[in-house]
């Protein structure tokens, strides 16, 4: 996130009252998290609690049924696609303004960040359109397609992408690029040797947070998919409307897990280079 | 002095630098869009009877209203808690900073679906809710929960706290601490404080917080979908259940034009009152 | 060591530049001589940054022509000019090591590895950064990344060095090493250097020539010892240092000496032919100026003024004497402590005087 918590001494902290409240707070934005941890180690084939009998068998099922580790792959393929081309594009663009600084910049970024602000559902329409369409003259990017998903996600997640290019670049001393052009260097010598370099964690961060969104990303995929590009929040969406199925809380867990994983390195690795 | 720079490159790297995005995005958007905008006039027959049908069809408006109402109510409870927590987030002891920074950033990261999955474990008739309140004797029958308008509500308004405390978070730091120690100094109370100036001086940031959540709400199809149960439908959902369960393109279609343009609506009065320049960063 | 490259030749003839409808330089021409230091010096918005911009190439001027060594380079990008240049804050790469930040303009242009170790080993000997080839720059001191910002100009033997503000980072003692550094590579390296500045004092300590820009324009360019002693208008005058200025009535040229009158004592400074203006004041130098009793004898060709001690200010080896003519004009004047004179009590009457000779005319301000 761009909202960095600032470490003054605040002499004037939350008195009792607001602490409890933001304290009852967290416990509501943690609990549907902590929920399923118990519903996924119910031994029932339905969504129940566990009666003092513990089972691990919805996990395995993660495991072991192709589905689960299909769509897995599905969101797998999916998301490293979609974020290496949205990172590209952004970082493509971002870069293009950057060094060129063209007249018509603020109206170029404020019409590829529109995705970014049309609800997900209007995107959706847009992109079954578009993928409904394409599929009439061609089979491999249409819709209910892996290609078709990943042209989705990267154009979903591209203005993200951008905003956090262009804050990136942002950061860059522009006094180190003109060394670098009185040192004779080209516009590629610039980009290549001077410029991403210098951006290159924050590309990295980038990225992730396209994987995780491409990862994630139910409501457009719904529209988009059928039967053949089922992804894992698709294959989780099947479990939960007709019979639920206790092997997506099992699901949820691990996700959960993950993003925390990924969330504590991150808030690591910050303290750890600030502290640098 | 100025060192604004002038670079004179080519046109071709100019143009292979920076119009791939722009292109892409013209390609599959905007033009996919204009296609939308044709479907609602153009399916089955050319007319604007969808449009017509926005402000007549009985099924229509009450999902409007619906939607307008679940907004509003989920609007007005996830500011006033985020408001609560970016206070604590910003102000509060660095141990009190960190927890709220974790509480605040995991669920914004884990998906809408796990997330709205995680209340069905909460508030499902079989789930960690009744079976408590059942086995320790404290109802008989498990409390409707879920599969109606509450568990649409609560389940939105947990996702949209994490997207509100951002915005206020970033205005609360722009506070100067001075300010509050003078208005101490001068004799104002902790309440009295807070009230005549911590609250009014965070005003831009509570209303780009509120216009934020309402955009984003408006658009929630996830959460209605799975914690209303088809019981309580909102206008995203019923774009879905037009294209894929009782299809009828042209009205999806005209929703989605009447959506584009609610939400730009709410984006310019974003633009207008809450200086989006000031909650960046 | 002059054998390092070859110096070049600059000629920037009748450059304007406008931001919009703001003029940031108004005309100016500059000849800048192979292997010359010249400062380019003036108060913040003077226009000797946008001046260094468009020689670098970095800025387009809207009027106007800049020739290398007699060819046209005016329209030619920044990095095809191949000057090297020193940026205010170093600019150096944060990504890079030392010895890849010195190895920069070599690699761009495709050496062949070993002539680049080679000079690049040179350079970080040159410059005393030896045992730090393998750090970032982040972990080397202000002075130290100055080093590298320096050896990195130089490596690929530029024929011209650009240099903006590169010290004004630094504290006084450590800026003074880096102005010798400075100096002792220009020889070494016969280059020309081309430097802005706004400080006075470095401006002198360094040129071989220096130029004064004020509101745009070039007002003067000359050696520090032209220009300090023949300052051509009241602001260079007063920018460069020091100086006392006293009115002149009735100014007529006599002979070799513009003669005029100030609070009824007769006045003169020598007379230049061609200068511009109006003569409207006499000043001095303070080095010039020696204080005496009233009743002391002058020298033939002195000029005095009567003054009063108002004000004395001990500052160690030197006290500042704040003093005042007749008419209350104020001036001020620095003495040795040692000096009887030092401890004249206020209300003190002195005589204020210089040789004829040392003074200078100064022209009414126009426009």
């Amino acid at each position: 996130m761009t909202s960095e918590p600032s470490p003054p001494i605040r002499s004037y902290r939350p008195g009792p009252v607001a602490v409890t409240l933001a304290v009852l707070t967290a416990a509501f934005l943690l609990a549907p998290l902590i929920a399923v941890v118990p519903i996924s180690l119910t031994p029932n084939r339905f969504l129940s609690m566990p009666n003092g009998h513990l089972s691990l068998r919805h996990y395995a099922t993660l495991v072991t049924d192709p589905a689960w580790r299909d769509a897995t792959l599905v969101s797998l393929r999916i998301a490293l696609a979609s974020s290496t081309l949205a990172v590209a594009l952004a970082t493509l663009f971002g870069l293009g303004l950057w060094l060129l600084r063209p007249r018509g910049a603020p109206v170029l970024i404020g019409f590829v960040l529109l995705p970014m602000v049309v609800p997900p559902v209007v995107s959706a329409m847009v992109l079954y359109f578009l993928l409904t369409g394409m599929s009439q003259f061609q089979t491999m990017i249409g819709f209910d397609t892996e290609a078709g998903v990943v042209l989705a996600h990267t154009v979903l997640n591209v203005p993200a992408a951008v905003v956090m290019v262009l804050v990136a670049l942002a950061g860059i001393d522009r006094r180190i690029d003109l060394a670098a052009r009185s040192f004779g260097a080209s516009l590629g010598q610039r980009a290549f040797l001077v410029i991403l370099p210098n951006i290159r964690f924050a590309l990295g961060g980038i990225w992730v947070m396209c994987f995780v969104q491409s990862w994630d990303e139910t409501a457009v995929t719904l529209f988009i998919t059928s039967i053949h590009a089922v992804t894992l929040p698709r294959l989780m969406w099947m479990g939960l409307r007709d019979n639920i199925d206790p092997a997506v809380a099992a699901a949820s867990v691990v996700l959960t897990l993950l993003t925390t994983a990924v969330l504590v390195g991150r808030i690591l690795w910050r303290r750890r280079s600030a502290a640098d | 002095m100025s060192t604004a720079l002038k670079a004179a490159p080519g046109r071709l790297q100019r143009a292979l630098l920076i119009a791939p995005l722009p292109l892409l995005l013209v390609l599959a958007y905007v033009i996919p869009f204009l296609g939308v905008a044709r479907w609602s006039v153009t399916l089955p027959r050319f007319g604007f009877d969808h449009y017509g049908a926005l402000v007549s069809d009985a099924l229509v408006i009450s999902v409007f209203v619906r939607t307008t109402r679940i907004c509003l109510v989920v609007t007005a409870i996830a500011v006033t808690l985020a408001y609560i927590m970016a206070y604590v987030w910003v102000r509060g002891t660095p141990r009190q900073r960190l927890a709220m920074e974790f509480c605040v950033l995991v669920p914004f990261w884990i998906s809408v679906l796990t997330r709205a999955f995680g209340w069905v474990a909460l508030l499902a008739n079989r789930g960690l809710i009744n079976s408590w309140g059942q086995s320790l004797g404290l109802f008989d029958q498990p409390l409707a929960l879920v599969h109606n308008e509450f568990g649409v509500i609560v389940g939105m308004t947990h996702y949209l706290v994490s997207v509100a405390v951002l915005p206020l978070a970033s205005s609360m730091r722009r506070v100067d601490d001075r300010v509050l120690m003078a208005a101490r100094g001068l004799g104002a109370s902790r309440l009295r404080t807070f009230w005549s100036v911590f609250l009014p001086m965070t005003q831009a940031g509570i209303i780009g917080a509120t216009l934020l959540v309402l955009v984003f709400a408006l658009g929630f199809f996830i959460t209605p979908a799975v914690l209303g149960g088809g019981r309580a439908v909102m206008v995203a959902e019923l774009v879905y259940v037009r294209i894929f369960q009782s299809p009828d393109w042209g009205l999806a279609a005209a929703i989605s034009v009447a959506m584009v343009v609610v939400v730009g609506g709410l984006l310019a009065l974003f633009v207008r009152f809450a200086k989006p320049k000031d909650l960046v960063g | 060591m002059s054998q390092h490259g070859h110096a070049g030749e600059i000629k920037a003839i009748g450059i304007a530049k406008n931001y919009g409808p703001f003029p940031a330089l108004k005309d100016v021409s500059l000849e800048i001589g192979r292997g010359e230091f010249v400062t380019l010096l003036g108060p913040s918005g003077s226009g000797k940054t946008t001046f260094l911009m468009i020689l670098a190439g970095f800025e387009q001027a809207t009027r106007g022509q800049i020739l290398m060594d007699g060819r046209d380079i005016t329209r030619r990008p920044a990095e095809q000019r191949s000057f090297g240049m020193l940026f205010q804050g170093y600019a150096l790469f944060p990504h890079m090591s030392v010895a890849d930040n010195i190895a920069f303009p070599l690699r761009v242009r495709r050496r062949p590895a070993a002539e680049i170790r080679r000079r690049v080993g040179d350079m970080i000997d040159l410059v005393g950064l030896s045992g730090h080839e393998s750090k970032r720059p982040a972990r080397l001191s202000g002075g130290q990344q100055q080093r590298v910002a320096l050896a990195r100009a130089l490596v690929f033997e530029p024929e011209v060095v650009l240099l903006d503000e590169p010290f004004s980072a630094l504290d006084k003692n450590l800026r003074e090493a880096m102005q010798d550094e400075v100096k002792r590579l220009h020889r070494d390296f016969g280059t020309t250097f081309v430097f802005v500045t706004h400080d006075q004092s470095e401006a002198l300590r360094l040129s071989t020539r220096m130029a004064i820009f004020d509101h745009g324009r070039l007002l003067q360019a000359g050696t520090p010892r032209e220009i300090w002693e023949r300052p051509v208008d009241r602001f260079t005058a007063e920018f460069l240092g020091e100086i006392h200025i006293l009115p002149l009535d009735q100014a007529v040229v006599d002979g070799a000496f513009v003669v005029g009158c100030c609070e009824g004592r007769r006045l003169a400074a020598p007379h230049v032919d061609g200068a511009p203006g109006r003569p409207a004041s006499v000043a001095v130098r303070p080095e010039h100026v020696r204080l005496l009793a009233p009743d002391a004898a002058l020298e033939p060709g002195d000029n005095a003024v009567a003054v009063r001690v108002v004000e004395r200010t001990y500052l160690g080896s030197t006290t500042v004497l704040a003093l005042e003519t007749t008419g209350g004009i104020r001036l001020s004047i620095p003495v040795s402590t040692l000096l009887p004179l030092a401890s004249s009590a206020a209300g003190a009457p002195l005589l204020f005087t210089w040789n004829a000779a040392d003074g200078f005319v100064l022209p009414a301000a126009t426009g």
